[in-house]
């Protein structure tokens, strides 16, 4: 489904990602983690296709991103993106306008569910309410491939629950989820593989089963116990 | 797709653009009820002069704000999700922006008639005069350029100018917000489209005026008469503005020229403006 070989990106002198390689098939949830600064979000961003001027390879669905890519492509990035004058009956359907997978009805349904008010102005709206509008409309689309950039960073702990079961809902042979986030005890459970990153490296990418398996400990302490050491 | 891109910028920036469109005529159609009755006209007509600059540089600023939010702002991670090619953004906000802008200047000129309209009820002789000489000029451009003939089309003329003048100003705000916002001038903020602008101004300004004098195409305007703006003769002439500057001061004949290089260089550059503005958005834009 993704196929990346030699990926590097810069900012300037400093090195964001730096010649990655790895493929990501369908039917897969993956979890992206890694302290700040691993290049998490620059990787997240270059396969949505909102950031460029990269060098390597990177086919999704078999095409470069671009077009074609973006229209099999959900993102959700890290911060508040919507136009905040706007609510979710106007943004969804600009939603609508742009995007042909796009389900109106379930972005409702999905934001009654957080007990949302789909008339509020989203400016009016919390950061976590922010963060759910933005999880319903990345979720609402049939699309082979979601990309969400910690979407519980701003969510209570009582909705983090209702997210798990949203995105396990939302689970498809057909489709691949990538997931990045710090808060890997809350949400590992629900990741068929995780890939670490450090320094725009991968210095791990495993199947979450075979990691309690071989390791005999789990995700979140794997976790702790590589970036512990890479920190010191 | 382009056509729902078209539709939702025309959203995405019609409300405040109306907003402010909505102020303008109301605050218009105040002061021009104040000149009509004559109360206090001189600070109306004042008034309304500066209510008509500012609805102007509120309308281009909205448009600047506009596209830098949504092609390398926050809400760019929406615009460049949406599954179409950087040119599609682009000129989707180069068509709209072009037309509120269009309908900016159109609405302060017809406001600017209004009022001279109103002065004129009001006795005005000052204006009345104003009006008078403008129209004699105005006339004798048109015989010594030899367009008489086009008189009936002079009106969608001038608008096609000024239509042509909001393309050019666009595409000069979007070039420097783009080049300005790129990873080149990332580290600046906002002083990078202000740094951009400034350069690109001054080099176009520069390229424009060497046209104008290097460009062996003109138009040499004989007159006589001058108080009553009687001309007399209309020549295209092919020489270069540089050689009838240095007739001139050594010669002077009465005659005057209007350099045309810089009316073929124009569009020259603002196709150069276009295509490095998509180039750029292509290549090294992006969120931040």
């Amino acid at each position: 489904m993704i196929q990346i070989e030699n990926l590097s990106k810069n900012y300037g002198s400093k090195v964001v990602l730096d010649d990655i390689s790895a493929t990501f098939r369908s039917g897969k949830i993956i979890g992206l983690l890694g302290p700040n600064g691993a290049g998490k979000t620059t990787f997240l961003k270059i396969l949505a296709g909102v950031a460029g001027d990269y060098k390597g390879v990177v086919r999704v669905g078999g095409f470069e991103v671009g077009p074609k890519t973006k229209e099999i492509t959900s993102y959700s990035p890290d911060c508040e993106y919507l136009p905040g004058w706007m609510s979710l009956n106007q943004i969804a359907k600009v939603y609508s306008d742009y995007f042909s997978d796009f389900n109106s009805e379930r972005a409702f349904m999905l934001a009654e569910r957080f007990k949302l008010d789909p008339k509020q102005k989203i400016k009016n709206m919390s950061k976590g309410m922010q963060e759910k509008i933005q999880l319903a409309l990345t979720l609402s689309r049939k699309a082979q491939i979601y990309l969400l950039d910690e979407p519980i960073g701003g969510v209570d702990p009582a909705s983090r629950a209702a997210i798990m079961d949203l995105i396990i809902g939302e689970y498809r042979e057909d489709a691949v989820m990538i997931i990045a986030t710090h808060l890997v005890s809350d949400i590992e459970n629900i990741f068929d593989q995780v890939m670490f990153m450090d320094n725009g490296k991968i210095s791990l990418f495993e199947d979450v089963e075979k990691i309690r398996m071989d390791k005999n400990m789990s995700v979140d302490a794997l976790f702790k116990e590589v970036f512990a050491c890479s920190a010191t | 797709m382009f056509g729902n891109l078209i539709k939702n910028e025309l959203i995405l920036t019609g409300g405040p653009i109306g907003t402010t469109f909505a102020v303008y005529l109301i605050m218009s159609a105040v002061f021009l009820l104040a000149i009509l009755a004559g109360v206090v006209p001189v600070l109306a007509g004042v008034l309304l002069f500066l209510a008509s600059l500012g609805q102007s540089f509120v309308v281009l600023g909205l448009i600047v704000v506009n596209y830098y939010r949504s092609m390398s702002g926050r809400t760019a991670y929406l615009t460049h999700t949406v599954p179409v090619p950087p040119t599609h953004h682009y000129f989707s906000k180069m068509i709209v922006s072009t037309l509120y802008m269009f309908l900016s200047q159109c609405t302060m000129l017809g406001v600017f008639w209004l009022a001279n309209q109103a002065f004129m009820r009001n006795g005005g002789d000052i204006q009345a005069e104003l009006t008078r000489i403008f129209s004699l000029l105005f006339e004798s451009a048109i015989d010594s350029m030899g367009i008489s003939g086009l008189r009936p089309l002079l009106p969608i003329l001038g608008l096609l100018l000024i239509l042509l003048s909001c393309v050019f100003s666009c595409a000069t705000y979007f070039f420097a917000i783009t080049l300005g916002t790129s990873k080149f001038f990332r580290k600046m903020g906002v002083v990078g489209p202000i740094i951009v602008y400034f350069i690109q101004s001054s080099i176009m300004q520069v390229l424009v005026m060497l046209a104008m004098f290097t460009i062996p195409l003109g138009l040499l305007i004989s007159l006589n008469n001058l108080g009553g703006a009687d001309s007399v003769s209309a020549e295209w002439v092919n020489k270069s503005y540089a050689w009838w500057f240095f007739d001139q001061m050594q010669n002077n004949t009465g005659s005057t020229y209007i350099g045309a290089g810089a009316y073929i260089v124009q569009p020259i550059l603002l196709a150069v403006l276009v295509v490095w503005s998509i180039r750029v958005v292509k290549k090294h834009s992006g969120v931040r």
